[in-house]
């Protein structure tokens, strides 16, 4: 219970401060929408607005930890543990991802006339959860601002550059999305499949983003005096 | 007492006498196993022994109340040593300055001792909760001062309106502005050093290490800051505080210049 409030505490706190970034928030809509309109006309529109959608998603995960680095230590030291701070960002990108995404999808499958739209919603939804990850795993591992957008621009647009069924795409984190999103292009194709590889790759993800953030911002617990 | 080395500059407010061998005998039979077994030295023979100004007489007594204990401490970054085989003993109800120039390692030895970063080698003990107050202070540029209250205070474990109520007391002593709904962007750098400093209180600490605490206070602000520390000594509290600016230093009951590491003078002296 304890554990579940001091989360929802560090949730809420993420929340106020994205909240007052009034640009930041315009841009993590507008950012989707502008590569999918982009590209409406044409067959890889909803692909495009995939892409958008981990571009804003995954960086807004990316500076959520690289913004708070020196006060990540503090609040371990203040008696947070390393995994509550990972839980209270995903607890709150999360749901934000999957509301934005909620919205995307409907306004695409309007536009787009897919042939299987909950599949799309299901892929657009996958691609916002696995941003998530992806972006704070990037900022545990590369926690330098530079870097940190150069290797996370580098690794989406290779995703998006390379086939979806070749080699590199599939050792990449979207390959699962991708996979969701071309199902949904079409009557029939793949689901439970890509959103296992969604699942297995964002949960490793997690992992390696808790493991390194507590490499950083772990502090030394001194033994009491007698 | 042995010799004073090099530029230390020692104020001693309550012990004025060096300790006796005997009790030093007695200091270093009593002393925590996971310290070592050697002989514990009052910190100026080790300083002649080593070459290095630094800690004046160390003091360990346990009949007193003991709220950090930092033994043989040494830090180094690559080929530098920052700090040797330091050792620093606070009390309960002592307000300790540590002084030195830049790169002597005074906040190195702060920060090892709050667990920040840790020691390549050297044990740290507390008598309880540590506060921490860095010398840059660690906020989120968008929220307010509250919403701080109400994170660290949860840290802590405090339900939200202990953490306002103790927290908006902490504030008003330092005279913060409570009325301000400002985010700490916009606040003033004294005022939001204010805040830095309440986040460190506010789970009542045993022991506070407090990193140039008053960065960005006017006169008032940096008087009213000793007042604090002298009630904190009132409280029993243990004080260790990093500081360049020599007044009112004298409110200190101690005062411990940090010498470079000698490798490091050499260095910087190298034609």
């Amino acid at each position: 219970m304890n554990l579940i409030r001091r989360v929802l505490i560090l949730a809420e706190m993420h929340g106020r401060d994205l909240i007052r970034r009034h640009a930041a928030l315009g841009l993590l809509v507008a950012l989707p929408l502008s590569f999918y309109l982009a590209s409406a006309s044409s067959k890889g529109a909803v692909s495009s607005g995939g892409v958008g959608m981990a571009f804003a998603v995954s960086g807004a995960a990316l500076f959520s930890v690289l913004s708070s680095l020196q006060v990540d230590q503090r609040l371990v030291l203040a008696g947070y543990r390393p995994v509550e701070l990972l839980l209270g960002r995903v607890v709150f990108l999360g749901p934000l991802g999957l509301l934005i995404s909620g919205g995307f999808s409907a306004l695409m499958a309007m536009v787009s006339g897919v042939a299987r739209p909950w599949v799309m919603a299901l892929g657009v939804a996958a691609v916002a959860l696995q941003s998530v990850a992806f972006g704070l795993t990037v900022g545990a591992l590369v926690p330098l601002e530079l870097e940190g957008t150069l290797v996370l621009i580098g690794v989406i647009g290779v995703q998006l550059a390379v086939d979806v069924h070749s080699t590199v795409s599939k050792t990449l984190p979207f390959y699962g999305p991708r996979r969701l999103i071309a199902s949904s292009l079409n009557t029939r194709g793949p689901i439970i499949g890509p959103l296992f590889q969604t699942f297995a790759y964002g949960t490793a993800m997690l992992i390696v983003t808790r493991i390194f953030i507590s490499r950083r911002i772990d502090i030394a617990r001194h033994d009491l005096l007698d | 007492m042995a010799s004073r080395t090099q530029s230390s500059t020692i104020w001693h407010r309550r012990w004025e006498t060096a300790l006796s061998e005997r009790t030093w005998d007695w200091i270093s039979s009593h002393r925590p196993a996971s310290t070592g077994t050697g002989r514990l030295q009052p910190l100026q023979a080790k300083e002649v022994e080593g070459g290095r100004a630094g800690f004046d007489e160390l003091r360990y007594n346990r009949c007193v109340d003991t709220q950090l204990l930092a033994s043989k401490i040494t830090k180094r970054y690559g080929a530098t040593t920052i700090l040797d085989e330091m050792d620093l003993v606070v009390e309960a109800g002592e307000v300790v300055a540590l002084t030195g120039e830049n790169g002597a390692g005074k906040t190195t030895l702060l920060r090892i001792c709050a667990g920040i970063i840790r020691a390549d080698a050297g044990t740290v003990k507390v008598g309880g909760r540590v506060g921490y107050c860095p010398q840059i202070p660690g906020l989120f540029e968008l929220l307010t001062a509250e919403d701080h209250l109400v994170m660290f205070g949860r840290g802590s474990g405090l339900a939200r309106d202990e953490a306002l109520r103790r927290g908006h007391a902490i504030l008003a002593e330092f005279d913060f502005p409570l009325d301000e709904r400002a985010v700490t962007r916009d606040l003033s750098g004294g005022t939001r050093q204010k805040l830095n400093l309440a986040l460190a209180l506010i789970a009542d600490p045993s022991l506070l290490l407090l990193d140039e605490p008053y960065q960005g206070f006017d006169r008032g602000s940096y008087m009213n800051f000793w007042d604090h520390c002298d009630r904190w000594r009132q409280d029993g509290k243990a004080v260790v505080i990093v500081t360049h600016l020599l007044a009112e230093l004298n409110r200190a009951d101690r005062v411990i210049e940090l010498a470079p590491h000698p490798s490091r003078v050499r260095r910087r002296t190298r034609p």
